[in-house]
C-alpha cells in the first residue's frame, strides 16, 4: 500500500533548480495530477518518486520509508516516462505480458491481464501486431497498457496520454481513472492539459518555476484559484485591471479602465491599490442591452459581440466593453437561444460572487498572463 | 479569387489507398477545416492540393484551372505545416519577406505588406529575433505572417498549432481566422482537434479510412450529424441500441432494454426502419440529458424540455469535474450507461455517486439512425 512524503525535496542541476522545497503527501489509493507549463518541474518530482535521479536536497519517504535506502525496482512502482522503449521483437501481447510474466505469472494468467489491459487501451485488435506497425498513439497506449499489467501499486505516469488524438484521450482518461480506482492503485499521472488533470485526479498539484503554486481537489483549484497564474493556467478566465475605488461594508467598489466599475466581495485590498479583476468565462453572463434600464446593482458592463464561436457543448461570445477591453462569454449549448450577432448591443453581467481580486502583478498582467 | 475543387481524387501507395475517390468543392472565402483520426488520409489530401504529392487518379482545380502536373511554387498556395519551416539563419524580419524578396517587389511596397502582416500577427516587437529566439507560439506566427505574405489567396494549413499549448492554440486559432477573414482569403485547414475545427472554420470535413463521411457547417455536424461515425467523433454522444415501437404524429417510440424513449428527428430513418420491431440506434449528447435529482433537485434545465420526453431512473456511478461542466456517467436501470454533462455553476456539488437520479431525454434532441450492417462499435471507431 504505496503513500508517499516529500520533505523539503529540492533538485538542482547545475545552475538551475528545477525543483525548488517541495513538501508533499500523497496518500494511498490517491490519484494525484501533476499540472504545470513546460518547464515547471513535473517531469523531475515523477523521476525523483521513480528514483531515476536523487534529490539534492530533502528526502522522499515511501510508506515512511526513506526512499533513498529503496533502489528504484524495489519500490513496487511502474514508472511511464514520457520517451519509453517497447520491445520491438515482441508483438503487443508479449510486450505487455512480459512484466507480468517475470514476475512468475503463466503465459494465461499473464495473457487473461494483458487483453484486459490493451481491451482498456483499445488495443485488443493489434494484439498480434509489431510495434513498429503501430501509430504514435498506439505506441503509447501499448506503453501504458504494459506499465497498467506490471502489477505494480504505484503508477508514474508522465503525460501518458499525450500522444493520442483529441477524441481518443478524452475516452481514454475515464477508463483509466476507473481502472485505477477499481484496482486500488495509486497513481502520479503528469500532464500538461488542464481539463485532463480535472478530470481524472482526486487532487491536483499545481507547479510553477519548481515550486508548488497551490493543490487541492479540482474543485476547489477551480473554483478558488489563489493566484493568476493558477486561474489563468486552470480553465482560463477573463482578467481586468483597475484599482480599489471604494470600500464598503462587505463589499469594494474597483475602477476599471475607462471609468466603468465593478462591486467585488473581496474586501482584503486598500482603496487606491492597484488589483486584477477576474471571473470565469462561464460565469460571464451575457444579456440583451435593454436591461440596462432595470440595471444598478448587479455589475452589468456595456459592450458590443465582435465574435462567435461555436464549439458543440458551449458558444463562446467575445465581447468588446465599451473601454477597448475583451471578454469571452460560454454559454453551455443548452442554454443558448442564438439570439446574439456579431455587433450586436450586449450587456456582460458580472456576479460579485464569481468575481476573484489579485494583487496587481509586478511583471504586468499582460507578462503574468504569458507565463503559462 | 481561389475557389479549389477536388474530383475523385484517389491516392495510392503501392497496395495502401491513402485517399480514395475524394469530391470536394470549397469556395472563394471559405475557411474549411479537415479533420479524422490519425491516418486517415487528411495529411496525404491537403499534400494533393498543395502539389507536394501527386494523386494516381482524379483531378485538382484551383480556381477553376486543372492542377495536376503544376509544380507547388506555380499554384499560389501559401502552405504552414506543423514542423515550422522557418529559416533559422534569417530573423523573423527577413523570414516574412522572403517571398516579396524572391519575387523582386521593390523595397517600400515589400515593407509596407511585411509591417502588415508583423502588427497584425503582433509580432513587431520580435521582428528582429531569430526562430531560436522565439516561443513556439511566435514561431508559429511568424510562419503564418510568412505564408501571408507571400501573396497567396490559398492557405493551406497542416496541423498549423499541433505543437502548442492549449493557450497559445486557442489564441492563435482566432487570430487566425481573423487574418483570413480580413484578407479575403480562401484556407485549408488539417487538424485533429475537433474543438479548434468548430472555432475556425465555416464548413468541416470529416474524414475517415481515406474517404469523406460528410461535410457540414460546425452546427451541422454537431447538432444534426448525417452519419453515426461524425456523431461520435466531432464532440461525444450516447448511443442506444432499440428497436422501433411505434410512431405517431412524426415522434418515434425506441425501446432500449425495455425502456422507451422518443424522438423527433428520425428523418434519416428510411420507411423501412420504422416499422415496428425496425433495429435503430438512439443518439443523444450527454449535455442534453436531463438530469434530476430524486430528492427533487435538478439540473436547472428542466424547463427548457419542450415535450417530456422518457424518464429513466438510475443511479450515478461517476462523477468528473471539467471546469465549465461536470460530467456524470449514469448507470440506468435498464443497464445502459448513460453520460451526462451539466454546467458546473448550476450543479454545485449536488449529485454525489451513488446517488438516485432520474434521466430524461428531450425528443428533440434524441437522434435517430438505421442499425448499421457493420455493427454500432465498427461504425463509430475511431480506428
Amino acid at each position: 500500500m504505496p503513500s508517499i512524503r516529500l520533505v523539503d525535496v529540492t533538485k538542482r542541476f547545475g545552475d538551475i533548480t528545477a525543483l525548488d522545497r517541495v513538501n508533499l503527501e500523497i496518500e494511498d489509493g490517491e490519484y494525484v495530477c501533476v499540472l504545470g507549463p513546460t518547464g515547471s518541474g513535473k517531469t523531475t518530482l515523477l523521476r525523483l518518486i521513480a528514483g531515476v535521479i536523487k534529490p539534492t536536497e530533502g528526502e522522499i519517504y515511501i510508506d515512511g520509508e526513506p526512499a533513498s535506502r529503496i533502489p528504484p525496482q524495489e519500490r513496487n512502482a511502474a514508472y511511464l516516462p514520457q520517451q519509453y522503449a517497447l520491445f520491438p521483437h515482441m508483438r503487443v501481447i508479449d510486450n505487455v505480458a512480459f512484466g507480468p510474466m517475470a514476475k512468475g505469472l503463466s503465459r494465461e494468467e499473464a495473457y487473461e491481464i494483458s487483453k484486459r489491459m490493451l481491451e482498456m487501451t483499445r488495443l485488443a485488435w493489434r494484439m498480434n501486431s509489431y510495434p513498429h506497425e503501430l501509430s504514435g498513439g498506439m505506441q503509447q497506449r501499448l506503453a501504458l497498457a504494459r506499465a497498467l499489467a506490471s502489477g505494480a501499486e504505484l503508477l508514474l505516469l508522465d503525460e501518458p496520454l499525450g500522444a493520442l488524438d483529441a477524441r481518443l484521450r478524452v475516452e481514454l482518461r475515464y477508463r483509466l481513472r476507473e481502472l485505477v480506482k477499481d484496482e486500488g492503485l495509486t497513481a502520479i499521472h503528469v500532464t500538461h492539459d488542464q481539463e485532463e488533470a480535472m478530470a481524472i485526479s482526486d487532487r491536483i498539484v499545481v507547479l510553477r518555476d519548481g515550486r508548488i503554486q497551490q493543490e487541492g481537489r479540482p474543485i476547489e483549484v477551480y473554483r478558488e484559484p489563489n493566484s493568476i497564474f493558477v486561474a489563468n493556467f486552470v480553465g482560463g478566465a477573463n482578467f481586468l485591471e483597475g484599482f480599489v475605488h471604494r470600500r464598503l461594508n462587505g463589499s469594494s467598489i474597483i475602477q476599471l479602465r475607462g471609468g466603468l466599475r465593478v462591486r467585488v466581495l473581496d474586501t482584503r485590498f486598500n482603496l487606491g491599490e492597484r488589483v486584477v479583476v477576474a471571473i470565469r468565462e462561464e460565469a460571464t453572463g451575457i444579456v440583451p442591452s435593454s436591461l440596462k434600464s432595470k440595471g444598478g446593482r448587479g455589475n452589468l458592463l456595456p459592450g458590443r459581440v465582435r465574435d462567435i464561436s461555436f464549439l458543440g457543448s458551449v458558444v463562446v461570445y467575445e465581447v468588446e466593453l465599451v473601454n477597448g477591453e475583451v471578454l469571452n462569454s460560454k454559454v453551455p449549448i443548452q442554454m443558448d437561444h442564438g439570439r446574439f450577432r456579431v455587433g450586436d448591443e450586449v450587456l456582460l453581467s458580472l456576479n460579485p460572487e464569481h468575481l476573484r481580486v489579485y494583487p496587481y502583478p509586478p511583471i504586468g498582467l499582460y507578462r503574468e498572463l504569458e507565463a503559462v | 479569387m481561389p475557389s479549389v475543387r477536388l474530383v475523385n481524387v484517389t491516392k495510392r501507395y503501392g497496395e495502401i489507398t491513402a485517399v480514395e475517390g475524394i469530391n470536394l468543392e470549397v469556395e472563394d472565402g471559405e475557411y474549411l477545416c479537415i479533420i479524422g483520426p490519425s491516418g486517415c488520409g487528411k495529411t496525404t489530401l491537403i499534400k494533393c492540393i498543395s502539389g507536394i504529392i501527386e494523386p494516381t487518379e482524379g483531378e485538382i482545380y484551383i480556381d477553376g484551372e486543372l492542377m495536376n502536373g503544376v509544380p507547388i511554387q506555380e499554384r499560389g498556395v501559401g502552405y504552414v505545416f506543423q514542423e515550422i519551416a522557418l529559416f533559422p539563419h534569417m530573423d523573423v524580419y527577413d523570414n516574412v519577406s522572403y517571398g516579396p524578396r524572391v519575387k523582386g517587389w521593390d523595397a517600400s511596397r515589400m515593407r509596407r505588406l511585411v509591417d502588415e502582416m508583423l502588427n497584425m500577427m503582433a509580432l513587431r516587437d520580435r521582428m528582429h529575433d531569430y526562430p531560436m529566439e522565439l516561443s513556439g507560439g511566435a514561431r508559429q506566427k511568424a510562419a503564418v505572417a510568412r505564408a501571408l505574405s507571400s501573396g497567396s489567396l490559398l492557405l493551406l494549413l497542416d496541423e498549423p498549432l499541433g505543437a502548442l499549448d492549449v493557450k497559445v492554440r486557442i489564441a492563435l486559432r482566432r487570430e487566425l481566422r481573423r487574418m483570413v477573414k480580413e484578407l479575403g482569403l480562401t484556407a485549408i485547414h488539417v487538424t485533429h482537434d475537433q474543438e479548434e475545427a468548430m472555432a475556425i472554420s465555416d464548413r468541416i470535413a470529416v474524414m475517415r479510412a481515406g474517404r469523406i463521411v460528410e461535410v457540414g457547417t460546425p452546427q451541422d455536424l454537431y447538432l444534426n450529424p448525417r452519419r453515426l461515425f461524425t456523431a461520435n467523433f466531432v464532440g461525444e454522444a450516447n448511443f442506444m441500441v432499440g428497436e422501433v415501437a411505434g410512431s405517431s404524429g412524426g415522434e418515434v417510440e425506441v425501446r432500449v432494454n425495455g425502456e422507451p424513449i422518443y424522438s423527433v428527428r428520425s428523418s434519416l430513418l428510411s420507411s423501412g426502419d420504422v416499422l415496428d420491431g425496425g433495429r435503430v440506434v438512439a443518439a443523444i449528447r450527454p449535455e442534453f440529458v436531463v438530469m434530476e435529482g430524486t430528492d427533487g433537485m435538478n439540473s436547472g434545465f428542466g424547463g427548457l424540455t419542450d415535450g417530456c420526453g422518457a424518464s429513466w431512473g438510475g443511479r450515478v456511478r461517476s462523477e468528473a469535474f471539467l471546469g465549465s461542466m461536470v460530467r456524470y456517467e449514469v448507470e440506468a436501470d435498464n443497464g445502459v450507461l448513460v453520460a451526462v454533462k451539466l454546467p458546473s455553476l448550476s450543479v454545485g456539488s449536488g449529485f454525489r455517486v451513488g446517488s438516485r437520479v432520474t434521466l430524461t431525454f428531450p425528443p428533440r434532441h434524441v437522434l435517430l439512425y438505421p442499425y448499421p450492417p457493420e455493427g454500432l462499435e465498427r461504425a463509430i471507431s475511431i480506428e
